[in-house]
């Protein structure tokens, strides 16, 4: 009896393995089903466009609708397709229309941009026969690209999971913000047909690994779908509400599934951390994305001993030549970490530094540091700060020196760093202390956030309305991405943007004159590229009401002459020349109320935990008792 | 319910936990007889400068991005191997080592069994300490972005290269973040020895960079920058035995390969450089001496008909030949400017034919000339890139080794067997060992990108290095065989042996979340290769009937007998891997204990790493 029960089990798990290779197989075949439907609709389209020979007009309406129905087809093909190679699908595929370094090169080599992108600036005009015939161009290239690829793996139900969530976060972030159809607009019916695939798959998954997370969604899914079909336009969608209530959940849900199902996690597949943590499953919240991954700092040195470490060092103007300037004087944790002025005061007291200090809060989620993105690492940003001549003027080897005066300092660097000792105080474990302070000012919790993660009621509906605008209208999500609202691209948040906005030296003196700092195209060596000229990283908008003046160069007093500026269509707008400037020079047709409920929207982003940060003393030198005078915070 | 949930895991062939007392067979993975050190970490640890930019001789942190790794033999005390130089491929103003890029040199000593120091040395110039930066800044001229480079094997001389071509002094300089000083060059006014028949001659600071510089590492200071070799994006060179020849590889596309021979043997000042041709008689065109040509070395080449590469990166000379890595580039066009003028070298004649057969399953109809108009007219997409051979006795070059994961049936529409497990992508350096008497090429990987099967799908980019046994004839990629002793993440540069016992591999930016010292750029020395077992792919696979591993201690691989989904259980039975659609799994970083690895078909096998 035993003996049958036994076996009636092992068939049936046996039969239940089966199943989830076999589920292997439908998706494997629906995911190559898809590409073929994709490549066929290219075909067709081609096909259209190719010039007869006769005279006959071109039927546009016909082209419109074989080119929507190629943007369909690629939707259904897109989440599965960026999950297993994102970086074909951005090379090739549906990359951002604007030229970029080619990546690993020999020196500095441009690679033009190709892609549906491309394609849909062209095909916005279709009725122009030199657009057409750039359509036609980019579509073969597109089709040349697709011959070359080879999907050689097969797709298992761990990655269906991870990518519908991906593809929640680019519906969230990306797809109810049109950022990839510059020319069409309205990116809804799109982002419905990629969650449309995405449901196909989970709903068979469903069929093998039932649980009461898939039935909630059950009733969740359809409805989210059904909502977009009912509600097609742009500029009126309630994105705040829609991403509340379908997205937010179904993200949740996703996460809960997979645990309860018992099919690997990400972790449990690849070797390498990834910047997004999967293991959290609220999307607006300080564990959604891994600061270790962008903090390059190992998790196991985050301690309470390395904590206060980095915290009294960023605040000791022991670091500056003069023992005068801390880390803090410019980014003071009363301003969100900013100092409040268009650009900071040099050491020498007389001239001012480059450009505008950013504020440093939630700073951590980005790949790359200053505003022309020339540090790679938190780690590698204080070095440009410690030699430069205009703030700290040192070097570390002065700097160790100094702080080897301290029995205090040598005390809590082996207590930050104890598996080495009395070797602990060195130029390495100082580096990394103030970046694990930096990396540790993180916040997510706004009144904003908790409404949307659903943990208050409500809302101010000029709030809400605000970040609809933001994330749609008014197009500010297409760079400030959510949910961070800085440059790093979603759904994988590990690249850094900039942008080239045309701003100017000063909105109030006319003639307008745009700024000449040349930011990141003489931030590296290797992007020293013409379309890097002028363009700055997209920081972050989360506590900006702390943060005025605004801009890479402070010109910008307050949040309505920032608005202002990108409503008029930056620096182009203005009547300037920026040659390659990403962005849209049409004016944004904002009206007075619509700003006022994006600055809402941004005010109510404030969320400032660590404003009484500040030290009361700072450790005696016992070598060096002239120092002992030093004020925590430095002066000014 | 309790009974729904236990039903709910049993529905997957890997469940979260499984009870291991069942398991029958043990394999055991033995200790790896490789061991790693870490030799020199930039950033961290402190060289010895000489006076510079007015500042007094003195110390400071090395320069990071580790590079190329040349190695002198100097045997003068008991142990003693060498001196190491090591290139950091930036360009950063410095006020103690000199702006741009630089090198760091210090000297190497084997003490009880495979472990390795720096011994601390006193130069001549005074500077005492155990690493030396490299002073180029008083004497030649700064570097930047040094890369790639030389060691002539028979005599440890050793040459910086120099990449990213340089065409003004506003992007050289980059208002001085990158080189302070923008004045003109004059040349031999501050080298030691200065360089006959180009003293004095006035170059644009910019022109300073770029050329072959050959360093005196035992003195820690640059020799000569190598004017009569042209300046050109070189990245990598070869001293040929008869110490008068020397082949150099041009990192660009088009790329050139050239070659300078020397009147006297080992002097390297004067001679008679050329540039291959493949369809002009003798195979070489002769470059005339005069600098203004010299400066502008790879123009004036492609203008007269030089072979175009795509991305020549390093080589390595053995048994009469010379072999040279060709790294590729996605897209590539030869067919505009003066690029028109060159000829498509016959490698890139021979990858594209490859490629062909893979895309389209036929073999390409066309004649060579055709292929070479397809590949001008940007037809091919130079994924994976190649090694080539050159033969001196014929001056001939070809394909040696096409990179790529090419797959067994390819046929345009057919999904593929699987992933191969031999992915050789964008290979760069390239050096030869000898192990337990065999010769092995050993290649090392610089992604140009992952896209195109150049690592499995959804893996992140992990640069290979791979062993290649030169008594294979007409190697194929099944052939090589992968090692995998580095830091994960990191992009492993500059592997040389020092000898028969150890190999010294640069990590130049390693995963971001490796515990210090491992995310700064380091040197490490792979030792124990003279007690490695047999290094190939032919498994001797320890299992059951249908589920069969071949554990590869030096790998640190297990090997399947065939393609499968398996997942790797902890002591405890609590999954902690499932690798899908592999051939072999990488147990590199598993600390030594008892895990378990289950198939599909639900069977268990222990696995013991010592």
């Amino acid at each position: 009896m035993l003996a049958a029960v036994l076996a009636a089990i092992v068939f049936y798990s046996f039969r239940q393995s089966g199943a989830e290779l076999q589920s292997a197989d439908v998706f494997t075949a629906r995911y190559n089903l898809r590409l073929d439907s994709f490549r066929h609709r290219l075909d067709v389209l081609i096909s259209q466009l190719e010039p007869t020979g006769n005279k006959k007009k071109p039927d546009i309406a016909q082209l419109n609708q074989q080119y929507w129905a190629l943007r369909l087809a690629f939707k259904r093909w897109e989440y599965l397709a960026e999950y297993k190679d994102a970086q074909f699908v951005k090379d090739n595929v549906n990359g951002v229309p604007l030229p970029k370094p080619e990546r690993n090169s020999f020196g500095l080599n441009t690679v033009e941009p190709h892609g549906l992108q491309v394609m849909d600036e062209a095909a916005a005009e279709m009725v122009k026969p030199e657009q057409r015939l750039e359509l036609l161009a980019q579509a073969k290239v597109l089709q040349e690209k697709l011959n070359q690829y080879r999907p050689d793996f097969r797709i298992y139900p761990s990655d269906v999971f991870e990518a519908s969530r991906q593809a929640i976060l680019r519906a969230l972030s990306m797809g109810l913000s049109a950022f990839d159809v510059p020319g069409l607009g309205n990116s809804l019916p799109d982002t419905r047909e990629a969650l449309l695939a995405v449901w196909e798959d989970l709903q068979y998954l469903g069929t093998i690994a039932p649980h009461a997370a898939f039935l909630a969604m059950q009733q969740k899914f359809p409805l989210a779908l059904a909502y977009l079909e009912q509600h097609n336009d742009f500029d009126r969608f309630d994105r705040a509400g829609f991403t509340r209530d379908y997205l937010l959940p179904l993200y949740r849900l996703s996460g809960e599934w997979h645990r309860a199902a018992g099919f690997e996690l990400p972790g449990e597949r690849r070797s390498q951390p990834v910047a997004v943590n999967y293991a959290d499953d609220a999307v607006f919240s300080d564990g959604f994305l891994n600061a270790f991954w962008y903090s390059q700092l190992p998790a196991g040195l985050e301690t309470p001993e390395m904590k206060e470490l980095g915290r009294l060092l960023f605040y000791d103007p022991i670091l500056s030549h003069d023992n005068q300037r801390a880390c803090s004087g410019c980014h003071a944790p009363d301003k969100g970490f900013s100092d409040g002025l268009p650009k900071s005061l040099s050491g020498d007291r007389k001239s001012v530094v480059q450009r505008n200090a950013p504020g440093l809060l939630n700073c951590v989620y980005s790949e790359r540091f200053f505003h022309d993105l020339r540090a790679e690492s938190l780690i590698d940003q204080q070095e440009h700060v410690i030699s430069d001549p205009k703030e700290f003027n040192t070097d570390y080897f002065k700097i160790i020196e100094k702080l080897s005066g301290s029995s205090v300092y040598q005390r809590m660097f082996r207590e930050a760093f104890p598996e080495q000792g009395d070797a602990a105080m060195n130029a390495q474990n100082l580096r990394l202390a103030i970046a694990q302070y930096v990396a540790g000012l993180r916040s997510f919790n706004s009144g904003f956030d908790r409404w949307i993660r659903g943990e208050i009621r409500d809302i101010d509906p000029l709030v809400r309305e605000g970040y609809n605008l933001f994330m749609g209208k008014a197009a500010c999500g297409t760079c400030h991405f959510a949910p961070v609202f800085n440059g790093t691209v979603p759904p994988l948040y590990q690249e850094t943007e900039s942008e080239v906005l045309g701003v100017t030296e000063n909105p109030n003196v006319r003639p307008l004159k745009m700024d000449s700092d040349p930011g990141r195209g003489a931030g590296k060596l290797k992007e020293s590229a013409p379309y890097y000229m002028h363009s700055f990283k997209t920081p972050t908008v989360r506590n900006i009401v702390a943060t005025a003046p605004y801009m890479h160069n402070g010109a910008y007093p307050s949040l309505e002459s920032v608005m202002d500026f990108y409503n008029r269509g930056g620096g182009i707008g203005h009547g300037l020349q920026v040659p390659y400037q990403t962005l849209p020079s049409d004016k944004l047709g904002l009206k007075k109320r619509e700003i006022e409920a994006i600055i809402a929207f941004m005010k109510d982003l404030e969320d400032n935990p660590f404003r009484a940060s500040v030290p009361e003393s700072l450790p005696a030198v016992e070598a060096q008792p002239a120092l002992n005078n030093r004020k925590p915070g430095g002066v000014f | 319910m309790a009974a729904s949930s236990a039903l709910l895991t049993a529905q997957i062939p890997f469940p979260v936990n499984i009870d291991t007392a069942w398991t029958a067979k043990t394999v055991w993975m033995p200790k790896s007889p490789l061991k790693q050190q870490v030799i020199f970490t930039g950033g961290v640890d402190v060289v010895k400068t000489t006076a510079t930019y007015g500042n007094a001789a003195g110390q400071t942190y090395a320069k990071q991005w580790h590079d190329f790794i040349g190695f002198t033999p100097d045997k003068t005390s008991s142990g003693d191997l060498g001196w190491v130089s090591v290139n950091h491929e930036m360009t950063q103003r410095n006020d103690y080592v000199g702006d741009g890029g630089g090198m760091t040199v210090f000297k190497l000593k084997r003490t009880d069994g495979d472990k390795l120091d720096v011994v601390e040395q006193t130069l001549a110039d005074g500077r005492k300490g155990k690493y030396f930066n490299v002073d180029f800044a008083n004497t030649v001229g700064e570097t930047g972005m040094n890369c790639g480079g030389i060691t002539d094997r028979a005599s440890g001389r050793i040459w910086t290269a120099e990449e990213w071509l340089q065409t003004s002094n506003r992007t050289f300089s980059n208002g001085g973040a990158n080189f302070r000083d923008t004045s003109n060059f004059t040349i031999g006014v501050t080298a030691p020895a200065g360089f006959p028949g180009f003293n004095g001659k006035v170059i644009k600071r910019f022109q300073n960079v770029n050329w072959m510089v050959e360093i005196d590492p035992v003195n820690a200071k640059a020799i000569r920058k190598q004017y009569n070799w042209g300046r050109a994006g070189w990245e990598g060179g070869v001293v040929l035995p008869d110490n008068k020849t020397v082949f150099l590889f041009e990192d660009g596309s088009p790329g050139i390969l050239a070659k300078f021979v020397a009147v006297t043997a080992g002097d390297f000042t004067s001679g008679q450089l050329y540039v291959y041709k493949q369809d002009a008689p003798g195979k070489w065109i002769t470059i005339e001496n005069n600098l203004d040509t010299l400066l502008e070395l790879n123009t004036v080449a492609v203008r007269r008909g030089a072979s175009m590469f795509n991305r020549l990166e390093w080589g390595a000379y053995h048994n009469g030949k010379v072999y040279i890595t060709e790294t590729g580039r996605d897209q590539f066009t030869f067919n505009s400017g003066n690029a028109k003028n060159g000829v498509i070298s016959k490698g890139l004649i021979d990858g594209y034919k490859a490629r062909y057969r893979v895309i389209t399953g036929n073999s390409f109809p066309g004649t060579d000339a055709q292929a070479a108009d397809s590949v001008r007219n940007g037809r091919f997409f130079d994924y994976y890139g190649r090694v080539l051979e050159f033969d001196l006795a014929t001056n001939e070059v070809r394909s040696f080794l096409e990179g790529g994961p090419f797959f067994a049936a390819s046929t345009s529409q057919v999904r593929t067997a699987g992933y191969p497990m031999v992915h050789l992508s964008n290979p760069d350096g390239l050096d030869f060992m000898t192990i337990k008497g065999k010769t092995y090429m050993i290649i090392q990987e610089d992604l140009n990108g992952t896209s195109f099967n150049r690592m499995p799908a959804g893996v992140t980019v992990v640069c290979e290095t791979y062993l290649l046994d030169m008594n294979v004839s007409n190697p194929s990629l099944a052939d090589l065989v992968r090692i995998t002793a580095c830091p994960p993440g990191a992009e492993i540069t500059g592997a040389i042996a020092i000898d028969s016992k150890t190999m010294l591999i640069n990590s130049q930016h390693p995963a971001v979340t490796n515990t210090p010292p491992y995310n700064n750029s380091l040197t490490y020395a792979i030792s124990g290769w003279d007690g490695t077992p047999a290094l190939s792919n032919d498994k001797f696979f320890d299992g059951t009937a249908t589920f069969t591993v071949y554990p590869n201690p030096t790998a640190r691989e297990l090997h399947l007998s065939r393609r499968m989904d398996v997942a790797i259980y902890d002591a405890l039975g609590k999954r902690m891997r499932v690798e899908r659609d592999v051939e072999l799994v990488n147990v590199s970083d598993f600390t030594p204990g008892v895990y378990f690895i289950r198939n599909t078909e639900g069977e268990t096998l222990r696995f013991v790493v010592e």
